[in-house]
């Protein structure tokens, strides 16, 4: 029974530059102190405000940089497993499977038991969007046991030492019906995110698209606007990531009000008025 | 008797003997007259004329006048005519008199300008004409004698053909009675004498095809005809009578319209604009009738609203339609059509408040980061603005602006002055205008006098009472704070500034030449242009630019970023003292030798002591100029400046006050509301010394109070809760009489929405045709549910059971798949069949279940007509008889509403229930039962117990209404469920009362729109006969008719069930 897992560690190692992250509050100790103690995390907050940047960048800090990486995590090559989940992203998904491949069946180790054996952080992005039957897997992970249990090969793997499973949960647009429920909720340590202040997303986004600091201002103070129309149509006020895109746009020429009508009001909203009241801000804001 | 005359024959005294027994006036008469008639007639012709002359005064009573008129006129005609033609006027003039002598004397008093203008040849019709008015009617000698003086005239004046259509149209009028008949021939006189050059005649034929329905409207006609020639030119008139000729069929009432309209806006247009109109009048009416009178009378509305060229356009566009669809060209140029408004919407420039309100809300929102309503300034609050000004305005709560804009050519630049009215009453609250405190600005300002009795409600009103002229000072403080904001503004939306700067430069042309103001108010004036850009050289007069050159440098901190409120009433402090130098009466012009010294000074304003120069040189300038002279016992000219249409009138202290005021308002809600105040919580309350307007302007309304801390604190019973609400409560008071608002609650009207119609006569919708209300209901208690509850206790708890099993998340499985969570046992095993027998090997052998969520939202419509008032019959047709009093259709529709809302409250769906009734399409009321976001409790059991019929059934606005809820919903089924007894009727749904037609298909059409949006809909009647029309209202399986009335509240929830799984 052949393994592909050997195929995913040749890969070039991850996370050799320090993602850019600009912490908002204590939340880098506070997640440290969480590794320390192998506490499983839960970030939440809305959609593109830098859960997943947060991931990357303390899996660098702890993987990757010499104050805090052990020379086993140093040498992992995949130290972050990141999992987006959907609707139809069942246990086997992340534990694995035998798929038919010729005259033989092959077994395929999913991410989560990929980062259970390499003791890397196993992030599991939109957890709830998962289907409930995963949940059993994430229990077993995230109390004292620390163990997968990998039900196809009657297995049960005990999680590398160096092992932690991180989810992202966002509470804003999810129905009632795909809350988190309490017995998953309180075995996690909750780091909640929101988008940075208006100084700070000015910083990020020249930062990350390179425009201007006047520009990059003006940028924020779209966003922060258009978040106060969050009760109008959409759910979620415009992402620092859409802003940073519209600022990307920009410097690649596309005048300001365009980039701003392609990078956030088609991406926030399809309710007319609210699109228009967005590009009405927009011409505002920009000239 | 002298009768004997040397030149006749001398048998004349014998001849006229005969005469002279009949009549001796006759004789003497004919005497007179005998050198002249001896002249021109033989001695027989002689003896014939004097045969005629007694026959005349022979053949009726008083025909002795007659004779006479006859023998006056006789040598004037024997001049002009052979002695047979003689006779001929003598035997009509018999015919005459044999009837009336008046009319045979007026006939042969018309003989001689007949006779001078006329054609011979016209007599005979010209003498039939006249002899018939006396043969219609005996009465009618008057109408005769008039005819023949007034025709003359005409057969004068004009050709031969149209003077008998004229006579014709006499004796259609004549056929009306005697008084329409003589005030035609009066008109006829009067015109032939007024109007000559005017060629009657088409009017005349026109006129004729009004009778004998219309007579007075011929009249009028008539009478305005030379006004309408004279007005619109020969061009304009034969369109206009193209027009009365194409309306005239079948109804006269169209015409008759048309000519009002004419008189009433057409008239009023250019002499061009006229022809125009009148000609696309025409073209319309040729195909619509209504439609051009339509548009005759909304011409004006349009003109005001598109110029011509794009009238042009969307008056051709009407045509078009007319031209495919009458009807829809009538409902196009009454307005009413959607395509016309929508052609209106794309031509015209101008923005209207009503289209943009949604995007402006919202625009509101997001620049403020609260709700902050907005109003147009038709409604304004009494206290911020006085009534009739369209100058946008807030009052801490709403924003207030004008209904339109007009001021520019595109609509762009017209929606910009939106956003610029907005983000300027916006930025009021974001640059923190509502941050001052007075204590601050004390410390800032020292040299600020002393309020003298400060009241402690307004920080605003104390600063401006401390100066001796508060009005002056609010004047200013308006000024340089409009100024600041609007720095301010340009400085942070830089994308707003072209729209900015152009709106500034346009409210700059608008405003007044400071040439006849006094001086302190050119002054002010001057200030505010500068404020609006206007560069300080270019003023005019000299002394008052001079003095401007001055003043504009205190303007300069106002545009720095760092610019607050203090530095508007630093500026404002300053700008007072050197305002008030200058005495009120101070006019414009100088003394010669001042203007010298003004402009020989120079100085910046950098230190006090170049503020005292500078005041010297205000003093300086105010004594050097010319007194304006003061009425006795007048008081000082008024000082103030207009405010400047986008910046508005903003009273600073009213806004602040009323904010506080809601503020308290708020904290005593909370106190005497749900959660109490604990004591201390109070008191870390009143004793939070924080600036809380400013936690406001960050959106946190419910932090709040504390503003009014320094008044509370010296009082003894401090820590006492009541005392302390009881202090909170008489600031409230305070202020409330401050604002003279005694009443706390205002009256909420009901929320009314703007639905369309579809009108299949016209196979468009009309735009905004019906009002709907969201109406309140009262509450009838609990009772009603709790009998229902009881009543139906075994099926309400099978529909509950049976709605629990919707519950739980249904899975579908999905195969065959390539990629699962579970093998498909029958995939599979095809598979290896497959490869055994050597084929391709299919990889799909997966199976895997959907997760499906129950994502329901629903709203149900329950008839509240007043048919909903019968009582049920059994199914046989017998009225129930078991005793107890007999229930109406709307009893059981509440039931079943009950037992529905009980069921939905097990299944946790969202839903909403309205009742709808109304009367007319201005007032179609829709029952708020239970909204969407209210919880089924004990308020909305007693509402469901309030519902009772009302009036008519318009179903289409009330399913649209419905829809447009729905759409708000973020639920992936949605369903629509309406009840009703019958068709969907109302007095004005449809043209025609009776058809039941037209709301049939308005309501199909709302249902098809609902249908679009993705909305279940599903009728249920009780009504026996629903298969007619619900077959054609919805598609198969879609509606219900319910026999047995009884059996509503079981089917119901089955309905239900149906629609949603």
């Amino acid at each position: 029974m052949a393994t592909t897992t050997a195929a995913i560690a040749d890969a070039v190692p991850q996370l050799q530059q320090v993602p850019y992250y600009v912490p908002l509050a204590d939340e880098v100790e506070v997640f440290l102190a969480a590794y320390e103690a192998r506490l499983p995390v839960l970030l939440t907050g809305p959609t593109g405000c830098g859960k997943t940047r947060f991931v990357e960048y303390m899996a660098h800090v702890l993987y990757r940089q010499d104050t805090h990486a052990s020379p086993s995590r140093f040498g992992l090559g995949e130290p972050l497993v990141t999992v987006a989940c959907h609707e139809d992203l069942s246990a086997s998904d992340l534990v694995g499977r035998y798929l038919l491949s010729g005259e033989e069946t092959v077994w395929i180790d999913g991410p989560l038991t990929r980062a259970v054996c390499s003791g890397a952080i196993c992030y599991l992005d939109e957890i709830v969007e998962a289907r409930k039957d995963t949940m059993v897997l994430i229990h077993a992970l995230t109390d004292h046991r620390r163990m997968l249990p990998v039900e196809k090969r009657s297995l049960v793997l005990n999680a590398h030492g160096d092992f932690l499973l991180v989810m992202s949960y966002n509470p804003g647009y999810q129905s009632v019906l795909k809350d988190l429920k309490p017995s998953t909720r309180q075995r996690f340590v909750s780091l909640a995110f929101d988008y940075p202040p208006h100084d700070c997303e000015a910083d990020i986004i020249a930062h990350e698209s390179g425009v201007d600091t006047e520009t990059a201002g003006d940028l924020a103070t779209l966003g922060a606007k258009v978040r106060h129309l969050r009760q109008h149509g959409f759910e979620e006020g415009v992402s620092t990531r859409l802003l940073v895109y519209a600022g990307q746009l920009i410097m690649r020429g596309i005048p300001a009000r365009r980039a701003c009508e392609v990078a956030v009001c088609r991406a926030v909203t399809d309710d007319a008025e609210v699109h228009r009241t967005i590009a009405e801000l927009a011409s505002t804001l920009f000239p | 008797m002298p009768l004997r005359r040397p030149d006749c024959p001398q048998s004349l005294p014998t001849m006229l003997e005969p005469l002279a027994a009949v009549s001796a006036p006759v004789a003497e008469r004919a005497l007179h007259a005998k050198p002249a008639m001896c002249a021109g007639l033989s001695e027989a012709e002689l003896t014939r004329w004097l045969a005629w002359c007694e026959r005349l005064a022979t053949c009726g009573w008083r025909s002795a006048e007659s004779a006479e008129a006859f023998i006056r006129v006789s040598p004037f005609l024997l001049q002009r005519l052979s002695a047979a033609q003689l006779w001929q006027w003598a035997e009509h003039g018999e015919t005459l008199a044999r009837i009336s002598a008046a009319a045979a004397s007026s006939f042969f008093r018309a003989a001689k300008p007949f006779v001078q203008q006329a054609p011979n040849a016209a007599l005979p019709q010209w003498v039939a004409d006249g002899q018939w008015y006396l043969q219609q009617h005996p009465t009618f000698a008057a109408l005769a004698e008039t005819y023949f003086e007034v025709s003359p005239a005409v057969y004068g004046q004009y050709p031969f053909a149209d003077a008998q259509v004229w006579g014709q149209l006499g004796h259609d009028f004549a056929r009306l009675g005697w008084q329409p008949a003589r005030d035609f021939l009066a008109l006829s006189r009067h015109l032939a004498e007024q109007a000559p050059e005017v060629a009657l005649a088409p009017a005349w034929q026109q006129a004729r095809r009004m009778l004998p329905q219309a007579g007075k409207l011929a009249l009028e006609y008539l009478a305005h005809y030379p006004d309408y020639v004279q007005r619109f030119g020969d061009a304009g008139a034969a369109v206009l009578r193209d027009i009365v000729d194409e309306l005239l069929a079948p109804q006269i009432t169209d015409a008759e319209a048309f000519l009002h309209q004419v008189g009433n806006t057409l008239i009023l247009l250019p002499a061009a604009e006229c022809l125009q109109a009148l000609t696309w009048c025409r073209e319309i009416s040729t195909v619509s009738h209504a439609g051009g009178l339509a548009f005759l009378n909304h011409l004006s509305a349009l003109r005001e609203r598109l110029p011509d060229n794009r009238l042009h356009d969307w008056t051709n566009a009407g045509i078009d339609v007319a031209k495919r669809h009458a009807p829809a060209g009538a409902a196009y140029f009454t307005l009413e059509s959607a395509t016309a408004f929508d052609n209106l919407q794309a031509l015209q420039k101008r923005v209207e408040f009503a289209a943009v309100e949604p995007v402006l809300r919202l625009y509101t929102h997001a620049i403020l980061g609260r709700r902050m309503d907005l109003q147009t300034t038709d409604t304004p609050p009494q206290d911020v603005l006085r009534a009739g000004s369209d100058l946008p305005t807030s009052d801490g709560t709403s924003i207030y602006l004008p209904p339109r804009v007009d001021d520019f050519d595109t609509v762009a630049h017209n929606f910009g002055v939106y956003k610029v009215a907005i983000l300027h009453q916006a930025g009021f609250y974001e640059s923190g205008t509502f941050a001052f405190d007075l204590a601050e600005c004390r410390r800032r300002l020292p040299p600020l006098p002393a309020a003298p009795d400060g009241t402690g409600l307004s920080s605003f009103q104390d600063f401006f009472d401390s100066f001796a002229e508060p009005g002056l000072a609010r004047s200013l403080f308006a000024i340089f704070e409009d100024t600041r904001v609007d720095a301010w503004i340009a400085r942070h939306y830089k994308g707003i500034r072209a729209d900015l700067s152009r709106l500034m430069q346009h409210s700059l042309n608008q405003r007044p030449p400071l040439n006849g103001m006094p001086l302190r108010q050119a002054l002010l004036e001057g200030l505010l242009q500068l404020s609006l850009g206007a560069e300080p050289a270019s003023f005019d007069p000299p002394p008052a630019r001079l003095l401007l050159q001055r003043l504009a440098p205190l303007m300069q901190s106002l545009f720095t970023a760092a610019a607050t409120v203090y530095d508007t009433t630093a500026a404002v402090l300053q700008a007072y003292r050197l305002l008030t130098q200058i005495p009120d009466d101070a006019g414009l012009t100088f003394k010669l030798s001042a203007a010298d010294l003004l402009s020989a000074l120079d100085l910046s304003l950098t230190d006090d002591a170049d503020m005292v120069a500078l005041a010297d040189l205000f003093r300086a300038a105010g004594d050097a100029a010319d007194r304006l002279p003061v009425l006795p016992g007048g008081d000082a000219p008024a000082i103030g400046v207009d405010a400047v249409p986008y910046r508005g009138a903003v009273k600073p202290d009213v806004i602040e006050k009323k904010m506080r005021l809601s503020e308290l308002e708020d904290a005593l809600r909370r106190h005497d509301g749900l959660s109490p105040l604990s004591p201390e919580a109070l008191k870390a309350l009143l004793e939070n010394d924080g600036l809380d307007i400013k936690s406001l302007q960050r959106g946190e309304v419910n932090a709040t109070t504390g503003l009014f801390v320094s008044n509370l604190q010296g009082r003894p019973a401090e820590n006492d809760t009541a005392a302390q609400r009881e202090s909170l409560r008489e600031r409230a008071d305070l202020l409330r009489a401050e604002l003279g608002d005694t009443e706390a609650e205002p009256v909420r009207l009901p929320q009314t929405f703007h639905y369309d119609e579809w009108d299949y006569l016209i196979g468009d919708y009309r735009r905004a045709w019906c009002c709907l209300r969201e109406m309140p209901l009262g509450d009838a208690g609990p009772d009603f549910v709790i009998n229902t509850r009881r009543a139906y206790a075994e099926l309400l708890a099978q529909v509950k059971r049976q709605f629990q099993l919707l519950k739980p998340e249904q899975f579908k499985t999905v195969k065959p798949l390539t990629d699962g969570e579970a093998i498909d046992l029958d995939s599979a095993v095809e598979a290896f069949v497959d490869r055994r027998a050597g084929h391709t090997l299919a990889d799909k052998v997966y199976a895997r279940r959907d997760k499906q969520d129950r994502s329901v939202a629903a709203v149900f419509l329950l008839d509240m007509s007043a048919s909903t008032d019968d009582k049920i019959k059994n199914p046989d047709g017998r009225p129930a008889d078991d005793g107890e009093p007999p229930r109406r259709i709307i009893d059981v529709e509440k039931e079943a509403l009950v037992l529905m809302a009980e069921a939905l409250e097990a299944l946790g769906d969202a839903y909403a229930v309205y009742g709808f009734s109304g009367y007319g399409r201005d007032q179609v009321d829709a029952f708020v039962v239970k909204s969407f976001d209210e919880p089924y409790d004990r308020r909305i059991q007693g509402r469901i117990a309030a519902i009772e019929p009302h009036r008519s059934t318009r179903m289409g606005p009330v399913i649209r209404h419905a829809a447009a809820q729905l759409g708000r919903q973020e639920a992936r089924l949605k369903a629509l469920i309406l009840l009703s007894d019958g068709y969907p009727q109302d007095f004005d749904y449809g043209q025609d009362r009776k058809s039941k037609e037209y709301g049939l298909q308005d309501t199909t059409k709302a249902l098809q729109e609902a249908r679009l949006k993705a909305i279940h809909t599903f009728c249920i009647t009780v009504d026996p006969s629903g298969h007619d029309y619900l077959r054609q209202m919805c598609p198969d399986r879609q509606y219900l008719v319910i026999d047995d009335m009884a059996a509503l509240p079981q089917e119901l929830p089955k309905v239900y069930r149906g629609l949603t799984v």
